[in-house]
């Protein structure tokens, strides 16, 4: 899975691989690409979700320029 | 007033009627009821005007702009108020009115009039209609808060989003929400998290409390910069039972803070029950994939030919050696029949042979040629020959022949 996906649409690619490999068209060889994109895709959300910490930002009228962490 | 006859103008008189009204503590601060009527409303000034009647009698009244813009509600024909104010005498006309300075409902409070009314005029515009809501994003990256920074509805809502989706990024905007400030700190912070796109969904809210603290929510300002949002917002303003005219116009009304935290964000534990179960369906569909590939050879690898490929071999060399022995066999019969034979005829050819009779005592008798002998006309006196019996022979010479019987 790219670095670069969001969650969303690392969700949405999985849920399209689940479709497709339950299709069952797919020839063997793409089947098992797809197999290990998919259970890849599974883990690294798994990972995200669980390793996530929510961060806040304070907007402030004074602040505003610069946008302050808290 | 007159001591001695003496003529007024219309104006003097006016203005001393003016006076003696205005001079009169009675007149000063009064409190009125009665039903409104003739409600006229000058929107260019501002003003107000109107009569209060009861059944008997009517005052005309006016209420000056500076006055009405805090009215909550608008007087419209047939309301009953309670008009506090003072009575006096407006001079170029004469006309002695209520000038009046608050207005209430009678009976209904007037926060709820004015609820009401802003309602059904904000609806009648269409600001609250369903084609107007933006849907909730499903995956918000990051989720614009607008809230007190010190009640307890900002710790319930980064509570539950830290809970339930860690992922969104929480941009908190600290706002008053209630007293005069709060609509347009509000108002503010809305076109700020617009402008600056700083997320894909708001909460704007506050917690529980009197109407008169949640009124800034009810303001048609605050209303109309939450509908104005390009970003959907989630309203969330008080408790389960208190509605706003700011959760008519949001996108989305949440009935508590916690609640609207709820509805911005998908929850991370059923999140990962979901993939949990893709992955699953992920994996049974690759096994019937397999199972399904395997069935169709199955037939192939379990064929004889690939199961024991030596097996023609060996039918053939079993019915080889079926053939051998049944060679066997036929060359066996053969030669016992050929040897029963051969006895068969070597018997015939004993009970035919010379030596057998020689065997028996008789003699055969051959000439020096070899020629067997079996007249005396062919041997001639002193002629060798050769006699055989059944043990040997011996050689002897012809002394004389004599005809005798025939021996046939």
């Amino acid at each position: 899975m790219s670095k670069k996906m969001t969650f969303e649409a690392a969700l949405s690619r999985l849920n399209e691989i689940v479709e497709q490999l339950e299709r069952g068209d797919t020839p063997l060889e793409e089947s098992l690409k797809l197999f290990e994109e998919g259970s890849a895709l599974a883990a690294s959300c798994y990972k995200k979700l669980s390793e996530a910490e929510q961060k806040v930002k304070t907007i402030t009228e004074e602040e505003e320029k610069s946008n302050g962490e808290n | 007033m007159i001591q001695k006859p003496s003529v007024l103008t219309v104006t003097q008189l006016n203005t001393y009627l003016k006076f003696q009204f205005e001079s009169d503590p009675n007149l000063a601060n009064v409190f009125v009821t009665g039903e409104v009527s003739n409600f006229t409303d000058h929107y260019r000034s501002g003003h107000l005007y109107f009569s209060l009647k009861d059944e008997r009698c009517v005052i005309h009244a006016v209420m000056f702009a500076r006055n009405a813009s805090h009215l909550h509600f608008l007087p419209e024909d047939g309301m009953k108020v309670i008009a506090r104010g003072r009575v006096g005498i407006y001079e170029v006309t004469g006309q002695y009115q209520l000038y009046v300075e608050d207005l209430q409902p009678d009976g209904l409070g007037a926060l709820n009039l004015a609820f009401e009314q802003l309602k059904n005029r904000l609806e009648k515009e269409g600001l609250f209609d369903a084609k107007r809501k933006k849907p909730i994003p499903r995956f918000p990256k990051r989720i614009g808060v607008i809230t007190s920074p010190t009640g307890a509805a900002v710790h319930d809502v980064f509570t539950v989003l830290a809970r339930r989706y860690p992922l969104a990024e929480v941009v908190f905007c600290p706002v008053q929400v209630q007293g005069e400030l709060a609509a347009p700190q509000i108002i503010n912070a809305l076109k700020r998290i617009n402008c600056l796109h700083c997320a894909d969904v708001i909460i704007v809210g506050r917690g529980g409390g009197s109407m008169e603290d949640l009124w800034p929510f009810n303001e048609e300002s605050v209303a109309r910069a939450v509908a104005a949002s390009e970003i959907p917002v989630i309203s969330a303003v008080g408790h389960e039972t208190d509605f706003t005219i700011c959760d008519f116009a949001a996108d989305l009304r949440a009935p508590t803070p916690s609640a609207a935290a709820e509805l911005a964000v998908p929850d991370k534990n059923e999140l990962s029950a979901g993939i949990q179960a893709q992955f699953l369906r992920l994996q049974e569909a690759m096994a019937a994939k397999l199972s399904r590939l395997q069935a169709s050879f199955r037939p192939l690898a379990e064929s004889r030919v690939l199961k024991n490929p030596l097996e023609p071999l060996e039918l053939h060399r079993l019915q080889l050696d079926a053939l051998c022995s049944r060679l066997n066999q036929s060359v066996c019969r053969k030669m016992t029949h050929d040897r029963e034979e051969l006895s068969a005829a070597s018997g015939r050819l004993d009970a035919l042979s010379p030596l057998a009779v020689l065997s028996r005592g008789y003699a055969a008798v051959f000439n020096d040629s070899g020629k067997s002998v079996s007249s005396i006309r062919e041997v001639s006196p002193k002629e060798q020959v050769g006699v055989r019996l059944k043990d040997g022979s011996f050689r002897c010479t012809v002394n004389k022949t004599e005809a005798g019987a025939k021996y046939e």
